[in-house]
Formats: structure tokens, C-alpha cells, sequence
């Protein structure tokens, strides 16, 4: 009896701490979605250091929100709840995209278990960061397949001051940190206006709309045969990347945290293909051409992971 | 860069720079960059021959170089000289440690190859994946290609974005330092 009595206890008490980082990742979410700030933190990943300046406004027309680097060529990013626009002096070009609604994180179900199979949630307890108390919250991952986060919150706003993307052995990979912050102040226009104009750059702009389609039936379907577990297929779309490049099949798998997407075009219509391993950050892809197929894999997950999702990727059905 | 300023660098660590030269030397380090981040090395250098390096990234670390930093707001009462210039040198000098550590740090996990490639095991699910199962996995040393951009804003619109609530992708973009390829199709 005591035993149960103590496993129950220590049953309960995991329950109870998931329930308390997964609450403070809730007002987390809704401290970055909600708050008006303006920071500037650096950038740490594999041998490089870049600082930054992240700026975030909330009005009665929505989020908008200014991304700018503060070392090296003026590279920024600017978003509202349409359009992103990344600016890249370095080549001389803007991409315009389109926003989607920032959802709220994590897409965590109310029920821990079905994601706790792939990771383990974890209050870890108080720190202090950027000068302001903070409560450590971990999210470690229970294979190699993915990666995990370790975030610094902030005990009286609830703001990220810091967060570490790390191995599964615990190893940052990417750290984000706040060297100043300022929350709850007033973002002016001026602040969220671009510091360039674009002229003279070369624009792109991806297509917007997209059909989708569970399987398109003027092309062969494809499908993916090997995934990490817990991965599921959450979007699939039929979709232009690019104007003369003709459609790309846009298959979207999630764990619920990490997401990996596939993207599979027509070969002779891309004139740079990706080929093998490629990355940015944590960000990792993997190129191929199967069957006249150019086949990218693109997520934040380890290398070995995009790697392997590509070259399970076949033509046929699901039942296959 | 003279033997000279590196030497006096070296002399400044060990506090047995005199005051005029420490004053000059100061001086020149609020303006020359190079010469911060020499000092920056040399200052690890310095740390990892004595044994004061952590054998990891301590995350307190980062909060004492924090309260060691000059603090920002109303300006303090008049200081003597040498002490104003320092402050803010050691402070470059601090943060860039800071960062050289955690790099090194960073660098450490990437670097890693435990073993080559190998098969993954799998087995057959009920809904027709094969699911991976938790073997060694190498870490690959990944390099940034031409084309990768137009994937990566695209994802990033459908990921999950723990943290920084969709800009933490972007973080990414804005921190590549070398050119990505101006991809020309498409461009209007």
C-alpha cells in the first residue's frame, strides 16, 4: 500500500509540475502575442554572434512586429497579420510572403500525455536574467529526432528573456537572450517602419492561396514512410513557390512542437536545387531528386532527421 | 597590429599597466574593435591557463556579467578618468567573453560525430509509417546553401515557433551573415 501510495504520489506530482510549465509557457505565449516591447538581444549559433532588435506593437488592427539585425548589413524583417517582409541587403532582394495567425504556444493538447510520450515538461525553477527574476521551463526531448528548449520567463510579465534550443543531451545549439528590454512601452509608426525602402532590390513575392487537397489528381501522389513517432500530417497543400517554377506539393508533419515540412517540385523548373544537407541555425534541409522530383525537407529538427524523412519519401498511396 | 599594443593588452590583464598608458590604452580600445576582441581573447586565454573556465556554459554566468555591466539610466557621479574608460571596455571586453564562451560552447555540440551514418531501425505502424526508432544519430555539419530561403520563409509560416511567437524563425534569416542566393526567378 505504501508503495502505491508513493507512486501515486510521484504520478501526481509529475502531473503537477507539466501542469505548472505548461502554464507558464501559456502566459509566455500570450506575454509575446499581447505585450508591446522593444528589446535587443543576441543571437548565438554554431560560431556566430549577432545582435538584434525586436520590436512588437499590439493595436486595434493586430500584431505588428519588426525584426532588424544591428551588426553587419541592415537585414529586417517586418510582419502584421498578412505579410512578412524580409529585406536582405546582402543580395539585394525582398521576399514578401504570407503571415499566418500566430497561434498560441504550444499547440499543446489539454492533455499532457499525448505529448509527453515525445517530451518531458519541466518547471525547473527561478533564475535571474537580463536583471529580472525568472522561472526556468524546460521542454526535453525523449529521442534524438527532435530538439528541446530550455526558456528564462519572466516571473512578473510572463516576457521570454531568454530561450536555448538544445539537443536531446541538453547542449544549446541556439540561444536567444535579451541584453535590454523594455516592456509595456509605446511603439511608435516610426519604429515599425523598414530603415530601407527596398528600391533598386529585386522583389519576390510568394504566391499566395494554394489549394488544398488531401491528393491532387493531375499529379501522382506521394507519400512519406518514415517519420519520427508522433509525427503527423497537419497541412497539405498544392501551392506556388515562386512564379515560373511552376506548383509545389507542400506536405506539413508535426508533433505537436517540432515541424517538418515537404516540399516536392517539378526538377527541370528549379534552377539552384538543393542538394543534401543544408541549414540555417537549427534549422535544417535536405535536398533530392527522386524520380524527376526535386524533394525538400525543411524543419527545425536534427540533420539526420530531415535526411531521413527525405529519402523515405516515394510515389503511391498512403496504403501503399 | 603592433607588438607593442598586443603586449600592453597582456600587461593590462595582469593590472601592471601604468596609468598613462592605461588611460591611452583605454582610449584606443573604445575605437578600435579589433582591439577589443583581441582583448577578448586574450582575456579567455588567460581564464582557461588559470583553470576559470566552467566546464559548460553556467546560465548564472551570463547574469553576473550582467550585473557586472555598466548600468543603464541617469548617469553616475564624476569618476576619475581611467575608472570611466574602463568600465565600458571591460564591459566589451565582458560581453564579448561572454559570447566567445558560449560560441565555443555552441561550437562543441556541432563538431560532434559520435558515429557514421548508419540504418535506422523502424517498425511498421498500423497507419502505413514506418516509425523511426531512437538510434545514434550523427551530428552532420551543415552548411547554408543557395535557394534554402524561399523553403524557410515558407515553413516558417507553419511551424510551431516555440518562443518568440513566429519571429524566433526569422531570428534565423536576419542572423545569416553570408550572402544567400538572389534567386531571380519570380522577381517582379
Amino acid at each position: 500500500m505504501r508503495c502505491l501510495l508513493i507512486v501515486l504520489l510521484a504520478a501526481s506530482t509529475q502531473v503537477v509540475a507539466g501542469d505548472s510549465a505548461r502554464q507558464w509557457l501559456d502566459d509566455m505565449s500570450g506575454a509575446l502575442q499581447n505585450l508591446n516591447y522593444d528589446g535587443t538581444f543576441v543571437y548565438l549559433h554554431d560560431d556566430h554572434m549577432e545582435a538584434m532588435r525586436i520590436i512588437h506593437r499590439v493595436d486595434e488592427v493586430g500584431q505588428r512586429e519588426r525584426l532588424l539585425s544591428l551588426s553587419g548589413s541592415a537585414r529586417e524583417v517586418l510582419r502584421d497579420d498578412r505579410t512578412v517582409t524580409c529585406i536582405l541587403p546582402d543580395n539585394k532582394s525582398v521576399m514578401v510572403g504570407q503571415s499566418r495567425p500566430s497561434q498560441p504556444f504550444p499547440q499543446l493538447p489539454k492533455d499532457l500525455d499525448s505529448i509527453s510520450r515525445y517530451y518531458l515538461l519541466e518547471d525547473v525553477g527561478d533564475d535571474r536574467m537580463t536583471g529580472f527574476p525568472a522561472r526556468v521551463i524546460a521542454i526535453t526531448p525523449r529521442d534524438r529526432y527532435r530538439y528541446g528548449y530550455r526558456f528564462w520567463v519572466d516571473k512578473d510579465s510572463a516576457m521570454l528573456l531568454k530561450s536555448d534550443l538544445t539537443t536531446v543531451d541538453g547542449k544549446p545549439i541556439e540561444q536567444v537572450m535579451f541584453t535590454r528590454l523594455s516592456i509595456g512601452a509605446d511603439i511608435s509608426e516610426d519604429d515599425l517602419q523598414p530603415s530601407m525602402s527596398g528600391d533598386g532590390y529585386e522583389w519576390s513575392r510568394q504566391m499566395d492561396g494554394g489549394k488544398q487537397a488531401r491528393s491532387p489528381d493531375s499529379s501522382p501522389g506521394w507519400v512519406v514512410r518514415r517519420l519520427p513517432d508522433g509525427f503527423n500530417l497537419t497541412h497539405y497543400q498544392h501551392r506556388p513557390m515562386r512564379k515560373g517554377r511552376g506548383d509545389a506539393q507542400h506536405m506539413v508533419f508535426s508533433d505537436g512542437l517540432a515541424t517538418v515540412s515537404v516540399y516536392i517540385e517539378d526538377a527541370d523548373k528549379i534552377r539552384d536545387p538543393l542538394s543534401g544537407l543544408s541549414g540555417m541555425g537549427a534549422m535544417n534541409a535536405y535536398g533530392t531528386v527522386i524520380e524527376g522530383y526535386q524533394v525538400t525537407v525543411v524543419g527545425e529538427v536534427p540533420p539526420a532527421t530531415v535526411e531521413m524523412v527525405a529519402g523515405s519519401v516515394s510515389r503511391g498511396a498512403q496504403d501503399d | 597590429m603592433k607588438d607593442s599594443i598586443k603586449e600592453q593588452l597582456s600587461v593590462l590583464l595582469d593590472d601592471e599597466l601604468d596609468e598613462a598608458e592605461q588611460a591611452l590604452l583605454l582610449r584606443q580600445l573604445s575605437r578600435n574593435p579589433e582591439l577589443c576582441s583581441r582583448l577578448s581573447r586574450y582575456q579567455l586565454i588567460s581564464d582557461a591557463m588559470h583553470d576559470n573556465l566552467p566546464r559548460c556554459v553556467d546560465p548564472a554566468f551570463h547574469t553576473r556579467v550582467t550585473a557586472a555591466l555598466p548600468a543603464q539610466g541617469p548617469a553616475r557621479a564624476a569618476a576619475p578618468v581611467a575608472s570611466r574608460l574602463l568600465r565600458p571596455a571591460a564591459g566589451l571586453a565582458l560581453a564579448a567573453s561572454v559570447a566567445v564562451v558560449a560560441v565555443v560552447s555552441l561550437q562543441n555540440v556541432r563538431e560532434q560525430s559520435p558515429a557514421s551514418p548508419q540504418a535506422v531501425a523502424s517498425a511498421h505502424t498500423a497507419d502505413g509509417y514506418i516509425r523511426a526508432q531512437d538510434t545514434p544519430v550523427p551530428v552532420a555539419s551543415v552548411h547554408t546553401a543557395p535557394g534554402l530561403d524561399i523553403y524557410l520563409v515558407n515553413h516558417n509560416e507553419y511551424a510551431v515557433n516555440p518562443g518568440m511567437q513566429g519571429m524566433l524563425p526569422y531570428v534565423r534569416i536576419v542572423g545569416k551573415e553570408t550572402q544567400l542566393s538572389g534567386d531571380a526567378a519570380g522577381s517582379e
